[in-house]
């Protein structure tokens, strides 16, 4: 490294020194000795309280964001109170030992780790809850679809953290303590108890986050870095118990204490392994890391407290799992044409599974409101069968976001949105109405009156110049489905009244190769009301007529 | 105090007899007796239209044609939003060959068939994607009539309800009305009401095709 280089780093300790932000650790830094060592006499005199070594002064290539959840056991289960009652989460296993708790069960002095009588012993009023880890794990992955939005690279920590590499994103969040912040808001929004740190490494920024009442851990550089992991206690490594034990009887608390050891004794003692976990976090070696990779398909439960019995209150758990789909859906920049909804009602009650509720959308879906509308619509059709206690949410496959529609309504056609307008209204009456009420006309190449025309059941509201095709003569506005027979007296079609032949006979005979033979005279006639009919005579025997259509 | 008063006089409601001097915009129907009646010289291009004929099924539609043919050439008619055309509940097919034979763009056509038709007609005012709605309602009471209308003021669409005769005496905010009746080989167009216009009647030679 140039000498300039090295200026401007020791500069940039300086600053960081003073800089509000890195005040946490000001004071330690003052006070850490653990390895003044490799620094020669002059850097001292420059920073006195930042020892700077080749490894520290590095610059930095990757920030990590680290989410610590102490009480992920809880938060995943999703509890929903109406006022705070203490709950404890019960981990697996014979002797029931508590494994989270909540702030009002803290309260008491119950913390994790306590047997469920010891706790029971302190308050009688706590609710007990059993610890599901495939929930866990379900909810670690949506914690890290939501991350998505900060960062495309997002990795699960199981069983409680997830890591965000940040670099690229802080500038568009404002800086790492903009970016920590909100973060941190968005998690306590949901509802979730969370400890965050920042580093350069991956897992230095979980230990830190590991450490209890973290307030605003951001460490910027590796000669930062390295100071605060001195004083780092091992047990954030989480290491094992034997390893651990290991090094208590050896003197070792903190990192400081490991790293101040000969490198070749510590391997022989604790294993190359987590030796180079322990490079891993100073920096010294990099540390690769599996990115997560969203599922290609949205799925979602969501259980009620008690059993519903009316459609209406459905609203207050299909919120959310829309919320769910809408935030699913724009971490891919995709969008769907169909969702399934199926309800379930307790295993006790006798009755059929209920059908599973199908949504579906005249164009692409991507907005809770847009879904929402559709949605209340098509439930206004539902009967429950049963009382539900759960629900789960399929989406279809994924269908990516037209270019133009996701970047807001400045680049969209005028005639496009009009179109967009229309289709949503389109799927705003069939959820209600019905697959077959709502349709668009379009015409069919055949000479058959009654196959000229299609009902068309995705109108597309769009000019289209290409089909005005010709009518070879006169037809009605109106056609009657199916014909109607009509009277005959003295030999003549009767309606109201004996009718008068103004125009015909056209005479159409097609369609003998596919069944629906038709061969038929047409005429118009004019009835005594002054009606002008469209009506024809069959060729064959009994040679009937029929009233076909009406003309306006 | 100016700006409340502004705000109550333009209330769809309320109808001033000043307005009548006000320019509204208007198509030609096609027929230049009717077009000498109605405020504008032609169908209004917004508000709530109401044809009353015998046979709701299939008379008045003709005097529609013209309109519905022309109505997305006119500049005034277009409009942001929508520029499709709403049937609801029409009694029979309405049949392409002849929609198109008369230079209607069937493309642009939205079908409705259900019994809540003042639901779906409310849907699809509010929505603001259909430049004019087509609705064969009989049974109406006036509450909804009103509702009706104000729906189609706000989203200025024009809305067409076919009714039966039957119902010419009762009470409408429509601001046109018109009972067709047939008459020999003529049909016979009265204005039952005109907001801003004459009443009177016409005849009208049955010699249309389709």
């Amino acid at each position: 490294m140039s000498r300039s280089g090295q200026t401007f780093d020791l500069f940039a300790a300086a600053i960081a020194a003073v800089t509000p932000i890195a005040d946490g650790d000001a004071t330690k830094r003052l006070v850490t000795p653990a390895h003044s060592l490799q620094s020669p006499p002059t850097r001292l005199q420059l920073v006195p309280a930042a020892p700077i070594d080749v490894a520290s002064s590095k610059p930095v290539t990757r920030f990590w964001l680290a989410i610590h959840l102490p009480r992920w056991s809880l938060n995943a289960l999703q509890v929903q109170m109406v006022r705070p009652l203490p709950l404890v989460v019960i981990a697996a296993g014979s002797q029931q030992q508590v494994h989270a708790c909540n702030e009002a069960a803290e309260s008491f002095g119950i913390e994790p780790g306590m047997s469920l009588k010891a706790a029971y012993a302190l308050n009688s009023e706590i609710h007990a809850l059993n610890r599901d880890p495939q929930r866990e794990q379900l909810e670690l992955e949506r914690l890290a679809e939501w991350a998505g939005r900060f960062t495309p690279r997002v990795s699960i920590e199981p069983p409680d953290g997830v890591l965000l590499e940040v670099k690229g994103s802080l500038r568009l969040f404002g800086g790492a303590r903009a970016l920590y912040e909100r973060v941190f808001a968005e998690l306590q929004d949901r509802g979730i108890h969370a400890q965050l740190s920042m580093a350069p490494t991956a897992t230095a920024a979980l230990c830190f986050a590991r450490q209890p009442h973290a307030e605003l851990c951001i460490v910027r550089s590796f000669e930062e870095l390295r100071v605060r992991l001195a004083s780092l206690p091992v047990t954030h490594l989480r290491w094992s118990a034997m390893t651990q034990q290991l090094l208590y009887s050896m003197g070792v608390y903190t990192v400081g204490d490991c790293q101040r050891l000969p490198r070749d004794g510590l391997a022989r003692r604790i294993g190359a392994a987590l030796l180079n976990e322990l490079d891993q976090l100073v920096g010294l070696v990099p540390h690769a890391r599996r990115h997560f990779v969203p599922r290609e398909r949205f799925v979602t439960r969501f259980d009620f407290e008690m059993e519903v019995a009316e459609v209406a209150r459905l609203e207050y758990g299909l919120q959310p799992m829309l919320e769910q789909l809408e935030q699913f859906l724009r971490t891919r920049q995709a969008a769907v044409q169909v969702f399934k909804l199926k309800l379930y009602a307790h295993a006790r009650a006798q009755s059929d599974p209920m059908p599973p509720i199908v949504v579906r959308f005249a164009a692409l879906a991507w907005t809770r409101a847009q879904m929402w509308t559709v949605l209340q619509e098509r439930l206004s059709r539902v009967s429950l069968s049963a009382p539900v206690l759960s629900m789960r949410l399929y989406s279809s496959a994924l269908m990516p976001l037209h270019e133009g529609i996701h970047c807001g309504d400045f680049f969209i056609r005028p005639a496009d949105r009009d179109s967009q307008r229309a289709l949503r209204l389109v799927e705003r009456l069939r959820a209600r109405l019905g697959e077959q009420a709502v349709y668009g006309l379009s015409l069919a190449a055949d000479h058959r009156p009654e196959l000229a025309w299609q009902k068309d059941p995705n109108p597309i509201f769009a000019s289209d110049k290409t089909t005005q095709a010709e009518s070879p003569s006169a037809r009605p506005l109106w056609l009657l489905a199916p014909p109607q027979a009509m009277h005959v007296v003295q030999a003549r079609p009767y309606y109201h009244g004996l009718v008068e032949f103004e125009q015909g006979p056209e005479r159409i005979e097609s369609g003998w190769w596919d069944g629906h033979d038709v061969t038929r005279d047409y005429y118009i006639v004019r009835s005594v009301i002054g009606q002008r009919l469209w009506i024809y005579r069959e060729r064959q025997a009994p040679h009937t007529w029929f009233l076909h259509g009406l003309f306006s | 105090m100016n700006a409340r008063l502004d705000a109550l006089l333009s209330h769809p409601l309320l109808w001033r007899a000043r307005d009548t001097a006000v320019q509204v915009d208007a198509l030609p129907t096609g027929l230049t007796s009717l077009d000498e009646y109605l405020p504008g010289g032609g169908w209004p291009t917004q508000g709530l239209i109401e044809i009353l004929s015998e046979q709701v099924d299939n008379e008045a539609l003709c005097l529609f044609a013209p309109l519905l043919a022309t109505v997305f050439a006119h500049s005034t008619m277009r409009k942001e939003g929508g520029d499709t055309l709403a049937w609801i509940t029409p009694p029979h097919e309405p049949y392409p060959p002849a929609l198109t034979a008369s230079g209607i763009d069937i493309k642009r056509i939205l079908v409705v068939r259900t019994e809540q038709t003042l639901w779906a007609m409310e849907q699809i005012l509010r929505s603001a994607a259909c430049r004019v709605v087509l609705a064969w309602i009989n049974e109406v009471s006036i509450k909804n009539l009103r509702r009706l209308q104000l729906a189609t003021e706000a989203s200025a669409s024009l809305s067409i309800l076919m009714r039966s005769v039957r119902y010419s005496a009762q009470p409408s905010p429509a601001v046109l009305r018109l009972k067709v009746e047939r008459e020999a080989a003529y049909l016979k167009v009265s204005i039952v009401k005109s907001r801003g216009g004459r009443l009177g009647s016409i005849l009208i030679p049955d010699k249309r095709n389709a």
